[in-house]
Parts: structure tokens; C-alpha cells; sequence
């Protein structure tokens, strides 16, 4: 059937996304690689600004229009998705791929019936009759945990709260039954306790279709609890990728270390001595070989001018810094 | 006892949905259709009909800020937060109700007397971006309280807006830049410094650090508490984020649907919360530790309001300790520790 | 990009802006985008060689307006009279140059009526709402139903025909389009964070609106304004075609094509002609200038 890949769901391979602004070219993604392997649920962790979103676009070739990807691959199942035309995506978007991100009541339409937006789904995509699409629909509206889904089949997207929107979304992302679900910040902007709920929900449907899910975030307390491997990205770079514990346990680069002694957190009452130093760095000044966290590194040396290796350093742990490279 | 700095009592503000002015369009959809939404077999209430009608932002609030404390007012969207900032502001009229500053009734006061009470008491808002003019210059920005209130009384215009400036950490080449040419954390600094402006004896933070990445936070939250204590102010923080109640506040109010469910030491709540719905919050939050368990107590359904409320405990239909007794009566706050107030009815009865 | 792009459903392709990063202004931004924008250049252009005409030319060009010459009537273009003579000899290309100044005059003073109280009522009445808001609603409602010209031939026919009538009248008629847009820009900034923070600091409603509002709708008022000075260049023009306002011997653009149409018959078409392409030429520069204007500010600044 597919070409598999050694159980490698995703693999992005020396991928790089380059932005046309006003005001020149940016490297937003530059040359990372990252794997999602079948069934291991992995975090893509960062801040604002450092490339994950597009990286999440550009697996769907959903760019827009001024971003493009400049190198590299993604292999999805063994096959390479840039080699891809519009048409032959349109048959990986929603079937083998989904995407959901931020919750946002635009993303559905305001003048359409949330049932006849799903049903539609189930018509154009599964060639369902409308009859057995409307019951579908109906189904799947009680699978998410929305109450009395027939009646809410038949209101429109602003009757909805923000976190039924998202489960709505959700319903029509996974209607098809694709093999990975990338959910990019899903669930900010929602409370706490609808945030916990969104989660659980995106949890039961994993293991009842066996989907894999690769969730982008800013938020580490989402990682910890949904993600088994977790990559961290900084400035289009991936710096780090490793298991969930290690992540948290055993950081080996200083941008995570840094990262996570930053953020403020509920269950500690005094704030951390070394909070994030400097800003990130300007977009259109980043140098175009080695570390891009050069200048707020403590730890920065001269060779971290110098191309960037990346260094294995434990069973699927991984750092991209100078710092750990062996004399080999 | 001293005489708190704020003191609000009965304070009511309710809305006509869905168009009024200032709710969350969680508050507006409560009122939308998905008012229907009830568990009915659960709890045996009678399913809802749909009123288009009121919200209760506020329903009867009572609670005083102590002269140089840091109270906390944490809850999720509709729970009514941000009205009662914007009452404490006289930015909204509260439909009933009465709030003391500095034991002077605020809610009467007009014209002058309003201008001096608003040079007392002033807000940092939620957006930093939104709450700039995107045409005024971070100088511009600043210069306008001042100028509203002929300020500073001896001295140079511009010294007071250097040092404003300077007290929040920012440079003086940003006085010449524009909110779009500025960083979160630099347009967060603004608004502050803009709040600071009058040197104002309260301040209201309404979300101070939601706008912001993970690593900013800290650094805001560290310039609050020096700022605090320099100008010597008391603050009432308002969040969504137990992170930042945690390391900011020595009291906290739980709120749901307008009324406060829990008041506690800020420590005592996060560790030990004794209301239901408390108890859901703290257990629903995202811990940055893959090893950290704790049980999980869910609430069913999502925030909803339900006409008749006054009479039954707004929780009940989603509560999961709920007993026969919720359905009937409203939940009062009662005192059941020393800093410990609670309003539940098991909880306050002893039951747990 | 939205939901159904990335299901897979509709267009493929995603839109939308490129993601939002700093940027440290180096020439004016303005500047920058007027230039990029070749219809707007050219009504500035035409524009600037007609206010110069209108500054300096009476200055320069040796001749009187006024002046008649029976002796040299009806003479079609030459080296000596560039536009011809009109049928009592006088020289049209001097009549021209000083009707530029004139019309340029009136029209903007048509607009800046037109302009001026279109903010001042538009603030209001979007500010402060209410009741104020209502009147203000039905009055313009009311003034929309006519066009312009009409409302000014029958202003004319009650209060006299004379300049100031039919520039008051048109200023009138003009003004309930600014206070809608002016309006319309005032309530979707009134309820914004950045209007309440004032409010927080304890300005004053006036104040709010002068300071804050006022600025902010200036570039939509502006492109309206170019607008304005269009539709007066051709409604005056028509106006006094039909000999209302000006009245001759004073040279006007509209004047002077009316008079100068019956010769067109008889072959003399220069003395239609030329004031009838100015007219064109002028109105043509301020809707250039004005759709332009609009197109730069309505897009890129929401208010």
C-alpha cells in the first residue's frame, strides 16, 4: 500500500521556509529536521516568531502566499509532499493529514448551519448521500461531547461557545480518519477547564482511531501532559529534541534550560532567579550559519559562529549545539 | 481593624444580551441559543426556556481590598471579572450596589471630584496593542494624563515622562515609537507606565501578562512587584492564569457567574481549594512537569447560566459533589476558617 | 487561510498577510506607497500644474479677461491667441488661466465646507450618541435623497442666484457623505480598549473626540475630500452652464463652455472646447487623487 518509513509517520528532512516581507527575505525556517513517528505523540514547542506555525503550514502546503518553502523535504509515509501538486494534496488534507489550530470562531463560516458545514464535509470528501451525511454529522457532534447535537446541528457558529467551536472543529478534522492530526495551539485563548476537556477529547479520538498527533505549542504544561517526544524550536531552528522526561529533567540546551526556568508556574511560589534574558532575535539580522541563540547564550563560545552540529546524545535525544560535540 | 482602601458591597451589574456593551462573547453566546443546553436526567431540572433576556455579569458581590495588599480575582470568561473592574472604574454603572474608596462612596461622584478619584485609582487593560492609539508615540501616549490632569503640579513635563519611563525599563529612544515598532513586553511596559502616570494609589491589572510569550511573563510580573512597592500601591490582579495569582497576589477571589465561590491565601487555594469548583480549576491546570498527577474532577458541560439562579446554587447542574439541597437553595459565602470563606453548601455544612 | 483550505475543501492555496514583524521606518511609509501608486501621481500631477496656473498664472500672462475686441472675434487658434477668441474677441486662453483660479477657489471651499462638517457632526454624532446621533441620522437621511445639483438649483430659486448661494448649497449638499464615513469610523473606535483607556485616565468626551478620534479618521476624511472637489468642479462647471452662480462676463469653466456651445454649430469649437477639456481635466485629477487616496488608506489602515 504506502511506502512506509520505518515507522517514521513525518519526517521532515533539512526543510526551510523562506518569507518575502517589505522588508527583505527571512529565513523563518532553516533547515531542521523532525520526526513523528507512528503512533508517538510529539511536541513542537516554541515561542512566537520561531517558526513553528509555518512549519505546521508548510506539511499541509497551506503557506501563504508570501512564505515558500526553499529546501528540503517532507515525507509523509515515505512519500515527499513538496513533490506534490495542488491536486494530489487535496487528497492528503483531511484524509491522511488534518490540521486544527487556534480556536476562532472565522474559522467557521457565520452564515452557514453548523450541521450543513460538517455534512458537507462527509458529501464532498466521502461522497456520502446528504441523508446519511446529516446522520453523521448528528454522530459525530455527540462523539465530541456536545449535548444535543441535533439541535445544535441546526444553530449557527456564534451560538457556540469557544471551546464547543473548537470541538466542532475538531469533528470535521478527524471526520476522515487521517493518519496524523497537527494541532497548532489548539487550545489557546479557551479557560483552563475547557482547555482540559478539548485535550481529553483530542486523547479519546487518538485512541479510538489510532491517529498520531503532533501538537505545536507555546505552553510546556500542554507538552508534559499530551507528549511523548518533544523538538524545540528557536529562531527556525530545531535545538532540541528529545523524550517528554529528558525534556524537562535532563534539558541539554541552554535555550531550554533557559526556556523552561523562565516561565512562571502554579505550583512553585517563587519566581525563578534566571528568567529569560534579551529578546528574541531580529528576524532580519540572523546570521546564516551557526547558532542563531548566539547572543543570549551563557554559554556561547567562538566556534558557535560556526555551522551547528547536531549531536545525539542519548536513545532519541538530541541537541543541536556546539557545546556538546565530542572531540570525535 | 483598619479601613479597607476598597470596599464593595452588593455589587450587581446585568446585561441584556447579546448586544450590551463590554461582555465577552462567551457571556453573549450564554444567552444565544446554547441557553438550552441542560443535563436533564442528571439533576432533574426542567429544561430552561430561552429568555432572551439578561445576563447577570455581577450578582451581589461583596469584597474589600486592604490599603497595600495584592488581591487576586481569578475565574474564567463570563464569570464576570472584568465587569467588576470597570465598575470599580466607573467605566460601567452598576446596576446596584456600593463602592467605598478610601471610605468615600465612589459611585455619586461627578465631574471633578470623579477626575481627582480617577488620578487614585487606575487600570492597566488587558491588550496592550488595543489600548494604544496606534497613532500616538509611546511620548504622546504618556504626556496625556499628565495633561488631563495639569500634571506635574512643579517641575518639567518631559522630566515626569522620562522618569515614567524610566521606572518601567524602557529606554528613551522609545519615546519616539509607535505601538506597532514596539516589542509585547515594550507595549506592556507602556501601558503601565501610562497607569503610573498620575501616581495612582490603586491599580487594577486585568489580564497584565495573557499578551504575552511565556518568557516575557516573568520579567513583568518582577516589575510589577518592584513598582509596588516603590510607589507604594495596592493592586487588585485579575487573571485567568493561576501562574501569575500565584506569584503576585497574598489573597485570591474565586468568581463564577458573578458571585465569589472562594476566598483564600493565595498558597492555601492553590494547594488546598475546598469549593467544587475550585477544586476542578486547580486540577485542570497544565503543570510543566510530565511526572506531576493529580485526579482530574471534571465539571460536565461548559459555563452556562440558567434562568431561575437566584434560587438553586449556580454550580448545580454541573457540580460534581451536588446534593439534593444545591437545586434548591443559592449558595452563600460563608466563613469557614480563619481566611477561608466558602460558599458551598456541603462544604460549609461540615459534609467535607 | 481557513478551516475548509485546510480540510482540504475549497481553494488550495492559502492567503492571507505575512506574518507581523517589526519594522523600523526609513523613508516616510507614505511616501513610499504614493509612489507606488501611478493613478494618484498623475492627479497630483495634474493637480500641482494647476494650482500653479492658478497661483501664478494671472501673474504671468499678460492680457485682460475682460477685455473685448470686436475686431478680433471668433479667431480659431493662432500664435498670437493660443485658445482662439471667443465671439466678443476675448482671448480664451487668458479667460482660462483666471477661471482656473476662480473655479479652483470655489471648489475648495465647497469641500472644505462639505469636509469641516462632516467631522465635526460625524464625531458627534457617533460619539455621543443618543438622541443627538438620531437627529443628526434623520436629517442627512433626508439631504441623501437629493443629489446635489438639484438641491442647489432649488436652493438658487428660493434664496437667490448668486455665488455664495450655490457654493453654501453645495457645501450642504455634500456634507451628510463625510458624516457617514466620518460616522461610521467614530463607532467602530468608540467601544475600543485604547478609547477606554482614556476614559480610565479621566479625559474628557471632547477631548477623546478631538485628540484621539478626530486624527484617526483624517485619511479617510481626506480621500473623501478629494471626492468632494470633483463633484464641485463639475457641478459648479454644470451649474453655471445653466446660468446659475456665476454670471458673466466673470470667466468660469461651466460659463464659458455653456456660452461657448451654440458656436460649436458654426465651427467655432475652441471656445467650447478648451474650458470643457480643463473641467474634464480637473475633475479627472481629484477622482484620480481621491479613489486613489482611498484605496491606500481604506485597505492597509483600519482606521
Amino acid at each position: 500500500m504506502m511506502v512506509d518509513n520505518n515507522g517514521k509517520l513525518l519526517e521532515l528532512q533539512n526543510l526551510s521556509i523562506c518569507l518575502d516581507t517589505q522588508r527583505g527575505k527571512v529565513d523563518v525556517v532553516d533547515r531542521i529536521n523532525f520526526t513523528v513517528p507512528r503512533g508517538v505523540s510529539v511536541g513542537l514547542v516554541g515561542e512566537s516568531g520561531s517558526g513553528k506555525s509555518m512549519t505546521a503550514l508548510a506539511v499541509m502546503q497551506l503557506l501563504p502566499k508570501a512564505a515558500s518553502i526553499a529546501g528540503g523535504r517532507i515525507l509523509f509515509q515515505g512519500e515527499d509532499l513538496t513533490a506534490k501538486n495542488d491536486d494530489e494534496m487535496q487528497k492528503v488534507r483531511g484524509f491522511k493529514i488534518s490540521l486544527i489550530f487556534q480556536t476562532s470562531k472565522t474559522a467557521l463560516n457565520p452564515l452557514m448551519r453548523v450541521g450543513d458545514q460538517i455534512a458537507r464535509v462527509y458529501v464532498q470528501r466521502l461522497g456520502l448521500s446528504k441523508k446519511d451525511a446529516w446522520e453523521k454529522t448528528v454522530e459525530l457532534l455527540g462523539a465530541v461531547g456536545i449535548a444535543q447535537p441535533d439541535r445544535r446541528a441546526r444553530s449557527f457558529p456564534h451560538h457556540l461557545s469557544g471551546g464547543m467551536a473548537q470541538r466542532v472543529m475538531i469533528g470535521m478534522m478527524l471526520a476522515c480518519n487521517p493518519r496524523l492530526l497537527i494541532a497548532d495551539e489548539p487550545t489557546t485563548g479557551l479557560d483552563v477547564t475547557t482547555e482540559a476537556q478539548i485535550l481529553d477529547l483530542i486523547r479519546d479520538m487518538r485512541a479510538e482511531q489510532g491517529i498520531t498527533l503532533m501538537l505545536i505549542t507555546h505552553d510546556l504544561g500542554l507538552v508534559a501532559a499530551n507528549c511523548e517526544q518533544v523538538g524545540v524550536m528557536h529562531a527556525g531552528h530545531i535545538v532540541e529534541y528529545s523524550p517528554v522526561r529528558a525534556l524537562f529533567y535532563d534539558p541539554k540546551h541552554p535555550y531550554t534550560r533557559m526556556f523552561l526556568s523562565s516561565i512562571p508556574r502554579p505550583d512553585r511560589a517563587e519566581l525563578s532567579e534566571s528568567s529569560m534574558v534579551g529578546q528574541a532575535p531580529d528576524p532580519y539580522h540572523l546570521p546564516t550559519e551557526g547558532c542563531r541563540f548566539i547572543s543570549r547564550c551563557p554559554e556561547r563560545m567562538e566556534r558557535c559562529s560556526q555551522p551547528v552540529p547536531w549531536v545525539k546524545v542519548d536513545e532519541e535525544h538530541q541537541v543541536f549545539c556546539h557545546l556538546y560535540q565530542e572531540a570525535a | 481593624m483598619t479601613e479597607p482602601l476598597v470596599a464593595v458591597k452588593d455589587l450587581t451589574k446585568t446585561f441584556e444580551a447579546p448586544t450590551a456593551v463590554g461582555t465577552s462573547t462567551s457571556l453573549a453566546s450564554r444567552v444565544g441559543g446554547f441557553l438550552e443546553q441542560t443535563n436533564v436526567e442528571e439533576t432533574g431540572i426542567e429544561e430552561a426556556a430561552v429568555k432572551e433576556g439578561v445576563i447577570r455579569a455581577v450578582d451581589d458581590l461583596d469584597f474589600n481590598i486592604l490599603d497595600g495588599e495584592i488581591l487576586g480575582l481569578v475565574g474564567e470568561s463570563g464569570c464576570g471579572k472584568s465587569t467588576v473592574a470597570r465598575c470599580m472604574l466607573r467605566l460601567i454603572e452598576p446596576d446596584r450596589g456600593e463602592i467605598r474608596f478610601d471610605a468615600r462612596p465612589i459611585l455619586d461622584l461627578n465631574g471633578k471630584d470623579l477626575k481627582a478619584f480617577r488620578q487614585q485609582a487606575q487600570m492597566v487593560f488587558q491588550d496592550p496593542m488595543a489600548s494604544l492609539n496606534p497613532r500616538f508615540t509611546v511620548e504622546k501616549t504618556l504626556a496625556e494624563p499628565l495633561r488631563v490632569h495639569n500634571l506635574p503640579v512643579n517641575g518639567s513635563r518631559k522630566k515626569r515622562i522620562l522618569e515614567l519611563v524610566d521606572a518601567v525599563h524602557l529606554r528613551k529612544d522609545h519615546l519616539n515609537r509607535y505601538p506597532h515598532q514596539l516589542s509585547g513586553g515594550e507595549r506592556q511596559r507602556t501601558v503601565i507606565a501610562r497607569a503610573l502616570a498620575t501616581n495612582p494609589r490603586f491599580l487594577i491589572l486585568d489580564e497584565p501578562t495573557s499578551a504575552l510569550d511565556a518568557s516575557a511573563r516573568v520579567r513583568i510580573i518582577k516589575l510589577l512587584l518592584e513598582l509596588k512597592s516603590r510607589f507604594d500601591m495596592t493592586y487588585l490582579v485579575i487573571s485567568h492564569d493561576i501562574s501569575i495569582i500565584r506569584h503576585m497576589c497574598d489573597r485570591v477571589i474565586v468568581m463564577y457567574l458573578g458571585r465569589a465561590v472562594e476566598v483564600a491565601r493565595t498558597a492555601e487555594l492553590i494547594e488546598t481549594p475546598r469549593h467544587p469548583y475550585t477544586q476542578a480549576l486547580m486540577s485542570a491546570l497544565p503543570i510543566p512537569d510530565p511526572d506531576y498527577e493529580s485526579p482530574r474532577i471534571r465539571l460536565r458541560g461548559e459555563v452556562m447560566d440558567m434562568p431561575g439562579t437566584g434560587s438553586r446554587c449556580s454550580l448545580a447542574s454541573r457540580c460534581h459533589m451536588a446534593i439534593e439541597e444545591c437545586s434548591h437553595t443559592p449558595q452563600e459565602l460563608a466563613q469557614i476558617e480563619e481566611n477561608r470563606w466558602v460558599a458551598c453548601h456541603r462544604v460549609s455544612g461540615g459534609q467535607i | 487561510m481557513n478551516q475548509s483550505e485546510a480540510l482540504g475543501m475549497g481553494g488550495g492555496k492559502g492567503s492571507g498577510a505575512a506574518r507581523d514583524l517589526k519594522t523600523h521606518s526609513s523613508a516616510p511609509e507614505w511616501w513610499l506607497t504614493l509612489r507606488s501608486h501611478r493613478t494618484v501621481m498623475l492627479g497630483i500631477v495634474i493637480l500641482t500644474i494647476m494650482v500653479l496656473i492658478a497661483v501664478i498664472g494671472p501673474f504671468v500672462v499678460e492680457g485682460d479677461p475682460l477685455k473685448t475686441n470686436l475686431k478680433a472675434n471668433r479667431t480659431p487658434p493662432n500664435a498670437e491667441y493660443w485658445f482662439g477668441t471667443d465671439e466678443v474677441g476675448r482671448d480664451i486662453f487668458v479667460r482660462v488661466i483666471y477661471a482656473i483660479r476662480l473655479d479652483l477657489m470655489l471648489v475648495l471651499v465647497i469641500a472644505g465646507i462639505a469636509t469641516v462638517l462632516g467631522a465635526g457632526l460625524g464625531l458627534l454624532s457617533g460619539y455621543v450618541g443618543g438622541t443627538l446621533d438620531q437627529v443628526i441620522m434623520r436629517i442627512t437621511d433626508i439631504m441623501m435623497a437629493f443629489p446635489g445639483f438639484l438641491l442647489a438649483i432649488a436652493v438658487t430659486a428660493v434664496l437667490g442666484n448668486n455665488l455664495r448661494t450655490v457654493v453654501l448649497a453645495l457645501g450642504f449638499a455634500y456634507a451628510p457623505v463625510a458624516i457617514r464615513l466620518v460616522r461610521a469610523q467614530v463607532l467602530t473606535m468608540r467601544d475600543s480598549q485604547f478609547v477606554e483607556a482614556s476614559r480610565a485616565i479621566g479625559t474628557p468626551g471632547w477631548q477623546i473626540m478631538s485628540y484621539h478620534l478626530f486624527p484617526l479618521t483624517l485619511s479617510i476624511l481626506l480621500a473623501q475630500a478629494s471626492l468632494f472637489l470633483a463633484w464641485s468642479v463639475l457641478d459648479v462647471a454644470g451649474l453655471s452652464f445653466l446660468g446659475l452662480g456665476i454670471r458673466p462676463p466673470t470667466p468660469e469653466l461651466g460659463s464659458m463652455t455653456a456660452e461657448g456651445a451654440e458656436f460649436i454649430v458654426t465651427g467655432e469649437w475652441w471656445i467650447s472646447v478648451f474650458p470643457g477639456l480643463v473641467i474634464m481635466l480637473m475633475a479627472l485629477a481629484f477622482t484620480l487623487l481621491g479613489d486613489g487616496l482611498r484605496d491606500i488608506f481604506d485597505p492597509r489602515h483600519k482606521g
